[in-house]
């Protein structure tokens, strides 16, 4: 059992690193202006400096730790509906869903960029729903998720980097999505991200009493007066906006939505009223983490957030996987 | 003669192409405890699902007093009737207050309580009488088995509720957590009123602790009534298929099994 006092101390310290991690980030780079540079040059007097730290790094940051909130938060959400830990929009496939689908409408369609979200979003919602009807087999095993979802998601991501290198990687906004490359970001990508970022989040607070409900068996919710499909069918849909929404702004994250709730559970344990709103503060410290370790270990030079969580996250998933073999028994 | 709370109509269901259920009809009265037997593969779990709303008859209906089940919202059925399953499960940290509180979902509108205090009473009420206040703050899934089946009856009676349905209570459990179980439910119906509806495996303690006996064999109802009126050699024979002695204890039927 985690005691109350150790809750609000991870979440404490978890905020201050937040903070921290963010103030090194607006620091790190070829520009350097100190704290107090930064505060008078934000607030008090231009300073050329910190203008444009604030319009190349703030919308960056912000994006990271954005992103990173929705990633993690979509991932406890489908963890919570498919009764499996392993669940994460990356690797089963919706996040490349949803790129694919951003890629498209980016190449082919400009003239909607502005709803590059919305098309993600459904693009998600179809990679989920092949994953989700072909693991069927009168239940959901939570091996054959992973297994379908592997391949689904092998599916996408093959089709993207087709689409990609068969047109020359001439589109330069394709190129960002399928790289998973925020450097360019600007406030405008920020804009877009929290529109409907935000939506999602709220909407998430509203069924953290049913994800807790969901880890009872199904036929025991049911008698709480719980319809149990319906209930997957929202959180469903909430988890794959989040995914989706993000991945049309920052490009697919593998193991964000995974290694995050892990933590975040062991940290303050599975009850989502208060997992989801710790989630969201571990989520956006990890993607900030990963964007600006990946901008400082090789500068000049960057290495791009996913692939930064695809090299920690691997070996993480392994670990889990061979766990779960003895808990949730095959 | 007490008043019907559930009647069943014309019940028929099957699985596919295999008949379960073949046009069943009764009823139960209200304020006893009511056990279903019967041989494996009978229809009898099949029945209790149809009941509570876990499935969909494909003919007939099951009314709820004048309400037939079919028309009620899940909600508004768990309001009516609490179910303990045979098989369950509690993720790693929920504590046995917290797991007995939600059977307080029913009554709340988006995740929120209309009467806390209520809610509060109902949770407290339900520990006391199950005897697991005192494992209040620990997880669920440190209990014995035992100790779990009490926690998953108290957050069934923290529905509050007038009916309570449990599918094999005493599957899995050792005699004497066995009888802790059926003397606390024969506690609920006899000083609370609560009407029970059960699935037992033992069919001496389904004689022993019941006050009506529903009998079934090949989807179709053999024999309804009390126990001492009804079991006989005979309907032993029929719906196991053996030929067993019948003795009387406590003026209840008792069937030697072997």
């Amino acid at each position: 059992m985690i005691s109350r006092r150790k809750k609000i101390f991870s979440f404490g310290i978890t905020a201050v690193l937040l903070v921290g991690l963010f103030l090194f980030s607006v620091n790190t780079g070829s520009l350097k202006v100190t704290p107090l540079e930064l505060f008078k040059g934000l607030f008090v007097a231009y300073n050329e400096n910190v203008a444009t730290i604030f319009d190349l790094r703030f919308p960056r940051i912000f994006i990271a730790m954005f992103g990173g909130a929705a990633m993690a938060v979509s991932g406890v959400l489908l963890q919570a509906v498919m009764k499996n830990p392993l669940a994460d929009p990356g690797i089963i496939g919706i996040s490349s869903g949803a790129s694919l689908a951003a890629v498209l409408i980016t190449a082919f369609f400009p003239a909607l960029y502005f709803f590059t979200p919305l098309f993600a979003f459904l693009g998600g919602m179809i990679a989920f729903l092949l994953v989700y009807s072909l693991s069927w087999k009168g239940g959901l095993s939570p091996l054959r998720i992973i297994l379908v979802g592997v391949a689904v998601n092998a599916m996408f991501t093959g089709l993207m980097s087709a689409f990609n290198s068969g047109t020359g990687s001439n589109y330069s906004g394709v190129a960002s999505i399928v790289n998973a490359n925020i450097t360019m970001k600007t406030w405008d990508d920020l804009q877009t991200l929290l529109l409907y970022g935000v939506v999602g989040l709220i909407a998430s607070f509203f069924v953290l009493g049913q994800c807790n409900l969901l880890a009872l068996e199904d036929k025991t919710a049911r008698s709480l007066g719980v319809n149990v499909n319906k209930s997957r069918i929202v959180i469903s849909v909430i988890a794959v906006l989040l995914a989706g929404i993000s991945t049309a702004v920052i490009g697919p994250i593998s193991f964000l939505g995974l290694i995050v709730p892990h933590i975040a559970r062991l940290l303050v344990g599975s009850n989502h009223k208060v997992l989801v709103p710790y989630t969201i503060l571990l989520g956006a410290f990890t993607l900030l983490l990963a964007d600006t370790v990946g901008r400082t270990i090789a500068a000049p030079y960057e290495i791009s957030a996913s692939v930064i969580m695809s090299v920690v996250g691997g070996p993480f998933f392994i670990i889990l996987l061979r766990r779960s073999r003895q808990s949730y028994g095959q | 003669m007490a008043s019907n709370i559930f009647t069943v109509k014309n019940l028929s269901f099957s699985y596919g192409k295999q008949q379960v259920l073949n046009g069943l009809d009764f009823s139960l009265h209200e304020g006893r405890i009511t056990t279903l037997i019967g041989a494996n593969g009978c229809g009898k779990s099949t029945l209790f699902n149809l009941m509570t709303k876990n499935l969909k008859p494909d003919q007939g209906e099951v009314f709820l007093r004048e309400e037939n089940i079919a028309n009620l919202r899940l909600k508004d059925f768990a309001r009516e009737a609490a179910i303990v399953h045979q098989y369950n499960t509690a993720p790693p940290d929920l504590t046995v207050e917290k797991l007995v509180s939600y059977g307080r979902t029913p009554y709340h509108t988006m995740g929120l309580s209309s009467d806390p205090q209520k809610d509060e009473e109902k949770i407290q009420w339900a520990l006391e009488i199950t005897h697991t206040s005192k494992h209040k703050d620990k997880p669920v899934t440190e209990l014995s088995g035992g100790q779990k089946q009490r926690v998953w009856i108290a957050m069934a009676l923290a529905q509050d509720t007038k009916v309570l349905f449990l599918d094999e209570p005493t599957t899995y459990l050792d005699v004497r957590y066995q009888l802790q179980i059926l003397k606390l439910i024969q506690k609920l119906n006899r000083e609370y009123g609560i009407t029970i509806v059960m699935v037992l495996h033992d069919i001496n303690q389904s004689l022993y602790y019941s006050d009506e006996i529903v009998a079934m064999k090949d989807g179709r109802m053999i024999a309804h009534g009390l126990p001492e009126e009804i079991i006989t050699k005979e309907l032993v024979k029929e719906v196991y298929g053996v030929d067993l002695t019948i003795q009387s204890v406590d003026g209840k039927p008792f069937v030697i099994p072997v």
